[in-house]
């Protein structure tokens, strides 16, 4: 029965070597009444053939802004005012709109924040695969309804829901639900933000655990958002850390947990818990946020960071550099410990 | 259906309070009516009428339980009463014709203009800040603010005055028959065009309304998380205006819709005035006039009973549209 799936290896056949996505200095402006926020500065990462590349920091430091720009689904107040995203040599920037409907969800799917949202509340859940499916493929209507409860059975749902209304589900399976239409057709990347966030923690581990399987399965690629950093760590291969829109630091998630090099970072990861981990005291990071329309001169963090270097890091902004094997930093520090280490 | 069930158990339990109230509020009045109206024709009225009257308000003889259930039997008949002003027409006889006047007319403008203003809204939040929005929105908004009378005057002024393209009063022309006859195709085409400018008139003071809450509620719609998926999903920009999108919108509007139309019954009054229209709202206006209070009745109750019946068929409607009212 799972012998359907349209697309095999083929799609999957490239290089694991060479990113599926590459974000090259992406810029993302809102345009407020205030003036121009800057919510995503010159970010630039790359995600590999079945990789989970895992984004964090706090509210409102452009994760999810760039989940919504790399899917071209912002809108005004919101532009993208620079940069590129390349998708297997494509920028997704430069499609015009016939390109883009064919290509979205094709090779590239979202799961939502909050699956109640995320669902057409008056259209059957089996209705809101098979559009997906009728839209990118000549598939007829029953064979994209085989093919509907096909993925429900896949997401671990009853098929015989496929006639259930997002209301009929549970929270759980809402989301399951949504992760069903992101599988529809198969796509390389799934971008997920915050996939969990409004589940509870035990439905949220089976998810996510399913999640994985799948990927496994079907050999994807994600883009992983979220603010659960145990969660992040537990589940990324690498990890992005934002503050106030900037990348300050990109490593194996094993590297961000173990040796952090930003100072951001590194607090950052001593203010949630461990479960397993010894027992040690919780800091926070003292101070919020800057506002963007008005960002600090030189490095965000410094008016945060008690490490900061009078005179250089007010004044000079640090860009990314390479401080050990896949692992860069955004840091005067590390330029330093480069330097003189 | 459970929904349904309870909805129509509650409509005919408020449909049995109106029939009660339209017996016992002519009873509250100080003295009989009927023996007010005698006093008030001076004799014009015969003993035929006089005994009609009271059995209408259900004032015959006996303990009161007893004429309320004459006054049952008599409406579960048809039997509204004598009409006074146009003695001896029996009630029904008069309202039915005018119903159907105003059915046609009003229920058919008041469906165009919501059909129209939906659509339109729809577009105007889908591209919001063109065309429709930006000067078809405030155009309407502005016609729909002015006074009826004032618009429906201007329209025959221009319309039927100046340009003389269409007839300014009556349902028909008169000279062609005297009573309606809808087997003559040259009746219906009069019909036709004495029908356009009152219908035109409805349509264009109304439709801002729709036009702008379908907007309204198109443009929160349109910022939900699902609206953003379904684009995400590389789906037709149709199937998300319409089947994702307007398809949400459109459920308040419903409710509205559905009140307005029950309303169609008691006419356009302002319309059917300027333009002479043999309608409900221009009987319950001559009834007033002359005191018909039986025909008054009949109208006030039949107004009633439309409402909730509008109100019960919006519900149907509602179901059938959200799955969440099943």
């Amino acid at each position: 029965m799972l012998s359907v799936m349209p697309k095999p290896e083929v799609k999957r056949a490239v290089n694991p070597d060479e990113p599926l996505l590459s974000v090259q200095d992406l810029e993302v402006e809102y345009h407020t009444r205030r003036g121009k926020v800057r919510a995503v500065d010159h970010v630039s990462f790359d995600i590999y053939p079945n990789e989970v590349f895992g984004l964090a920091g706090e509210s409102g430091c452009g994760k999810s802004t760039i989940a919504h720009a790399v899917t071209r689904i912002l809108h005004p107040p919101a532009y993208i005012v620079g940069g590129k995203i390349m998708m297997q040599g494509i920028d997704i920037l430069q499609m015009n709109d016939d390109n883009l409907r064919g290509f979205r969800w094709e090779h590239m799917s979202i799961v939502f924040q909050s699956a109640m949202n995320a669902l057409n509340p008056v259209i059957t859940v089996g209705a809101q695969i098979m559009d997906a499916i009728q839209a990118h493929t000549d598939m007829s209507k029953k064979d994209a309804r085989a093919r509907a409860k096909e993925l429900l059975n896949t997401v671990g749902i009853d098929p015989e829901r496929v006639d259930s209304y997002p209301h009929q589900l549970s929270g759980g399976m809402r989301q399951r639900a949504v992760i069903a239409i992101a599988l529809a057709l198969n796509p390389e990347l799934i971008i997920m933000d915050e996939p969990t966030t409004a589940l509870d923690v035990v439905v949220q581990k089976q998810i996510m655990k399913e999640i994985r399987q799948l990927k496994d399965q079907f050999g994807f690629s994600i883009l992983f958002i979220t603010h659960d950093l145990s969660l992040l760590v537990e589940f990324s291969d690498r990890i992005g850390i934002m503050y106030a829109g900037e990348l300050v630091e990109v490593a194996p998630s094993r590297q961000i947990f173990t040796n952090p090099q930003h100072p951001y970072t590194y607090k950052l990861m001593n203010s949630f818990p461990t479960v397993s981990g010894p027992r040690q005291k919780l800091v926070g990071i003292p101070g919020s946020p800057p506002d963007l329309i008005t960002p600090p001169t030189g490095c965000r963090f410094h008016p945060r960071c008690d490490v900061a270097i009078a005179g250089r890091c007010q004044e000079v902004m640090p860009r990314l550099a390479k401080v050990g094997d896949r692992h860069y930093a955004a840091c005067h520090l590390v330029d330093e410990k480069v330097i003189h280490g | 259906m459970r929904f349904l069930t309870r909805r129509f158990l509650f409509y005919l339990v408020a449909a049995f309070v109106a029939i009660t109230l339209n017996f016992f509020i002519p009873r509250l009045m100080a003295g009989d009516p009927v023996q007010v109206m005698f006093a008030q024709f001076q004799g014009r009225l015969d003993s035929r009428a006089m005994e009609s009257l009271k059995e209408t308000f259900g004032f015959v003889q006996g303990p009161i339980l007893e004429q309320y259930a004459t006054y049952l039997g008599n409406l579960a008949r048809g039997n509204l009463g004598l009409s006074i002003s146009n003695y001896p027409t029996p009630v029904a006889d008069l309202i039915f014709p005018s119903l159907l006047w105003t059915l046609r007319l009003i229920g058919v403008a008041t469906i165009t203009a919501f059909l129209i203003g939906i659509i339109l809204g729809i577009y105007a939040a889908w591209r919001r800040g063109g065309g429709i929005d930006s000067f078809l929105l405030p155009i309407t908004s502005i016609v729909g603010a002015f006074p009826f009378f004032w618009t429906a005057m201007f329209i025959v002024f221009i319309f039927g005055l100046q340009l003389k393209w269409f007839p300014t009063s009556h349902a028909w022309d008169i000279k062609l028959t005297p009573n309606p006859d809808w087997s003559n195709p040259e009746f219906v085409n009069s019909v036709l065009r004495h029908g356009l400018l009152p219908m035109l008139t409805i349509v264009f003071t109304s439709l801002g309304g729709w036009l702008l809450g379908m907007r309204n509620n198109m443009i929160g719609v349109l910022s939900q998380d699902y609206v953003t998926m379904a684009q995400a999903k590389g789906l037709s920009d149709r199937r998300v205006m319409f089947t994702y999108a307007a398809r949400n919108a459109i459920l308040p509007s419903l409710t509205a819709f559905s009140m307005s139309l029950g309303f169609v019954v008691g006419g356009a009054l302002v319309v059917e005035l300027v333009f002479a229209y043999p309608g409900m709202g221009y009987l319950l206006l001559k009834a007033v006039g002359g005191r018909d209070y039986p025909l008054m009745q009949a109208v006030f109750l039949l107004i009633t009973i439309a409402v909730l019946i509008a109100n019960f068929m919006a519900d149907v409607l509602y179901v059938v549209l959200d799955p969440r009212a099943r």
